[in-house]
């Protein structure tokens, strides 16, 4: 009997993973409604990861619908749908930890906008510059929560050392995933500039690391056609065009 | 397209004033050596085209229609197959997108055909007729310039959208077909609308002299957009009427249809001589002062004995489908 029920689980488990795989390919495909079941059949345990970390219910819901936003922006990207689960996992997390940095439900008096005091012009739009100036920050800012300090400290360094460690196609698309994770409002507040302001840097930004998607990806077919032994230069004779 | 962004010299457009024809017709010498400019803009349909912005007669007017079709049609029509990828109006490509242009222009190139695309140098249509991966970059030519063209900048130039056609066979099509197919073409862009959408309240075709009196009368006209407008449809005509000349002694077998094709050759000129009298007016780019009651009136009359002369070429290109079909 006990050994039945299992089995009729396993057998649940496998159909529900298959019918993930299908939904995530069309919702890969930019299919709404697939992405719109892959959601609803996720937010539940998304919402039970959320509420873990952040122990309150509703920045646990907050955090959830940002997520689920990133994550419909970035299934393109997804390569392996088995990997869905886990890289969603971590996506939620990652938003979990965003918010936690920012001070936590119960702590409002420390948001970002305490990190960028001193009268030094951020490059906001350079990643590096970015962390190197919230570690400033940290350094020298007085707290009462010597712990949370630390963590920040720690969360930055480890985003430091992990950029440093990707290649610069990985690196380009941290950055795009970075600079859609914060809203303009939010990046206003950690730099306490303009909404206006915020909204041409972030175009510029956007721009800029789309070029550069582009660069990387190009560079990329041209190793490939290396590879294959393809032809890397020919020009026809010009002399015939009008 | 904002009309800022298109900056032409008289001097670039001296291959003709149509770039898709001249971009066909340097693809096409690759494979056919046999053919010219008006042999190519009149099998295509690009010397019967015209295309009005009754708002303001704008400078996006001669190109603004379905490239896809229209390229794939006149070029079935030269006995070329081709294919073509485009991005939505004013999208510029995915990273996707435009590896797969680049290799369709790769493999094009390395068969001996250069790619016809668009917005290269300039909003207009041009050829890419190299490709370095070393420096990353095509050897592009279009009215505006021969010079590198690197990968990155395919579909983000001056109006930020992609468009390439290359060829992907060739195979033999008969005269009397040839003709057949450019007469119809030629017809139901006169006769037809073949925008789907009533905005921008673009007409082509006879409905197209409407449009353009239309803007005249309430005095909108774009002074960019119509200098631009005047000079394509007056070279275009020009060379629908060599395209008869030519005919006319291709067909000279056939006593019918050799001479309806003089007649067609002589309304055309018409319409191009109308039309010759405004290109003094209107100089491009400067453009003159078309808004000025005074020019409008005389605009006007011009407009209306040019869409009386094509009117009766279309009239004897009807004539002629009858006497082909």
């Amino acid at each position: 009997m006990l050994l039945e029920q299992s089995k009729a689980k396993e057998e649940q488990f496998i159909a529900d993973l298959i019918n993930d795989q299908a939904l995530i390919a069309r919702a890969k495909q930019g299919d709404p409604e697939a992405f719109g079941e892959l959601v609803s059949r996720h937010r539940a345990k998304a919402y039970g990861w959320a509420r873990k970390m952040t122990q309150d219910t509703y920045m646990a819901e907050d955090i959830v619908q940002e997520a689920l936003l990133q994550a419909f922006l970035k299934i393109s990207t997804l390569i392996d749908a088995e990997k869905f689960m886990a890289w969603f996992h971590r996506i939620v997390q990652n938003q979990g930890h965003m918010k936690l940095r920012r001070g936590g439900p119960y702590a409002h008096e420390q948001l970002f906008s305490g990190f960028a005091t001193n009268n030094q012009e951020v490059d906001w739009s350079d990643i590096d510059h970015i962390l190197f100036q919230l570690n400033q920050s940290i350094e020298h800012r007085p707290t009462n929560n010597p712990v949370e300090q630390l963590i920040r400290k720690e969360t930055l360094q480890g985003v430091a050392t992990l950029l440093n460690c990707l290649t610069a196609h990985e690196r380009s698309i941290f950055e795009q995933f970075f600079f859609e994770q914060l809203s303009p409002k939010e990046i206003a507040e950690l730099f306490e500039m303009k909404v206006s302001n915020i909204y041409n840097v972030i175009s510029r930004s956007r721009n800029k690391l789309q070029r550069e998607r582009i660069r990387v990806e190009v560079s990329d077919y041209i190793k490939e056609r290396q590879n294959k032994g393809l032809s890397t230069k020919k020009v026809l004779d010009s002399s015939k065009l009008l | 397209m904002s009309e800022k962004s298109q900056v032409l010299n008289c001097n670039d457009l001296t291959g003709g004033w149509t770039s898709a024809g001249v971009a066909i017709l340097n693809t096409v010498r690759f494979l056919k050596e046999d053919y010219d400019l008006p042999q190519v803009m009149g099998y295509t349909g690009f010397a019967f085209r015209i295309n009005i912005n009754a708002a303001d007669v704008d400078v996006a007017g001669p190109t603004a229609f379905d490239w896809e079709s229209i390229f794939e049609r006149g070029l079935a029509n030269l006995g070329i197959k081709a294919t073509t990828v485009r991005t939505k109006d004013f999208v510029a490509p995915t990273p996707e997108e435009l590896k797969q242009a680049i290799a369709m222009v790769q493999d094009s190139i390395d068969q001996g055909v250069p790619a016809i695309s668009w917005d290269m140098h300039v909003p207009e249509f041009g050829n890419i007729y190299g490709y370095d991966d070393q420096k990353q970059a095509f050897m592009a030519k279009d009215p505006a310039g021969d010079q590198p063209l690197p990968y990155e900048k395919l579909g983000r130039g001056q109006v930020n959208e992609m468009f390439v056609a290359t060829v992907q066979d060739s195979f033999e099509i008969d005269r009397k077909s040839q003709l057949k197919n450019a007469l119809e073409m030629a017809i139901e862009h006169a006769r037809y609308r073949e925008h789907q959408h009533e905005l921008p309240p673009y007409e082509n075709g006879l409905k197209g002299y409407d449009a353009w009196i239309e803007a005249f009368e309430k005095g909108q006209v774009s002074e960019f957009g119509n200098a631009y407008n005047i000079h394509v449809v007056q070279d275009a005509r020009r060379v629908a009427a060599k395209f008869f000349d030519w005919l006319k002694v291709e067909w000279k077998d056939d006593e019918r249809i050799s001479n309806l094709c003089y007649d067609a050759q002589e309304k055309y000129n018409e319409v191009a001589n109308h039309l010759e009298e405004l290109i003094e007016l209107y100089p491009f780019p400067q453009g003159g002062e078309p808004n000025k009651p005074q020019n409008a009136q005389i605009t006007i009359d011009k407009l209306q004995l040019a869409k009386e002369a094509e009117f009766q070429a279309v009239n004897k290109l009807e004539e002629l489908l009858e006497e082909v079909k």
